[in-house]
């Protein structure tokens, strides 16, 4: 009887297959790794170019399509010593009187009273405390 | 307002401090001038406080934006950030602004209500 004498033996080790993959330094490229680090060092010792342009806002526009924007400033009389249990909201008035100005120095545009003015600081929340950033 | 001293002068107007700031008319302090990108500085929320110098004793005077009287726990002692700030919101998009109350956060501003400041008075 005649039989087959080629015998297939199942491998026990992992195989492998080496391919060559060619390892060849060339200067391709190496123009742009310039330029990219030329753009890394300007960044570096003068940062970047910030867009320091201003807008001008204006106040958004309400339910009845009005801009205006009003202000009250109401000054404390004096009538009664502040820490009075009496005072009240009523001792809080819209007059430079109150603030301690004579009526002739309204009257006359007296010099202290043109020199008087109002200031509103903007500042920003950081961690509960306000860091003033600028004024109008 | 119309000032009368007596009756022999004539009336001046002077300006109460009463403001109202619109593109036409009083605009200063209407707009706010800030960065148009948001690259430098990303805010778009801002506290404003209220100040008066008075000329006539070279001092400033704070202002909060509730009567002293009503001011909660103490009308002496309380938080800083609740009553001496009004909030500022910018719409970098539209470039509008809002301001709103700190402590009820409602807008303000408006002719029926308006940013209100009352002196404060230290004991």
């Amino acid at each position: 009887m005649s039989v087959n004498k080629i015998k297939i033996i199942r491998p026990v080790s992992d195989q492998y297959v080496d391919i060559p993959i060619e390892m060849k330094w060339d200067f391709s490229g190496r123009e742009d790794s310039i330029m990219d680090y030329e753009k890394e060092m300007v960044k570096e010792v003068i940062g970047l170019a910030n867009d320091f342009e201003v807008s001008r806002f204006s106040h958004n526009s309400d339910i009845n399509g009005n801009t205006d924007i009003n202000y009250e400033f109401y000054f404390y009389d004096g009538v009664l010593p502040i820490t009075s249990n009496n005072v009240n909201q009523t001792n809080w008035g819209i007059s430079y009187i109150n603030e301690g100005f004579t009526n002739e120095e309204v009257y006359y545009y007296s010099k202290p009273f043109t020199k008087s003015f109002f200031k509103l600081d903007f500042t920003i929340q950081l961690m509960r405390k306000l860091k003033k950033y600028f004024s109008q | 307002m119309s000032v009368t001293l007596n009756a022999l002068l004539p009336n001046v107007d002077i300006r109460k401090p009463k403001y109202k700031l619109d593109y036409i008319g009083d605009k200063e302090g209407f707009f706010i001038y800030w960065l148009r990108e948001r690259d430098f500085y990303d805010i778009s929320e801002f506290y404003v406080s209220g100040k008066f110098f008075d000329g006539k004793l070279g001092t400033y005077v704070v202002m909060t934006n509730t009567p002293q009287p009503l001011i909660t726990p103490n009308k002496f002692n309380f938080s800083p950030q609740d009553y001496f700030y009004y909030k500022v919101n910018l719409d970098y998009n539209n470039k509008t602004y809002e301001v709103s109350s700190t402590s009820t956060t409602l807008r303000v501003g408006s002719a029926t209500i308006p940013i209100r400041w009352y002196e404060y008075v230290n004991p």
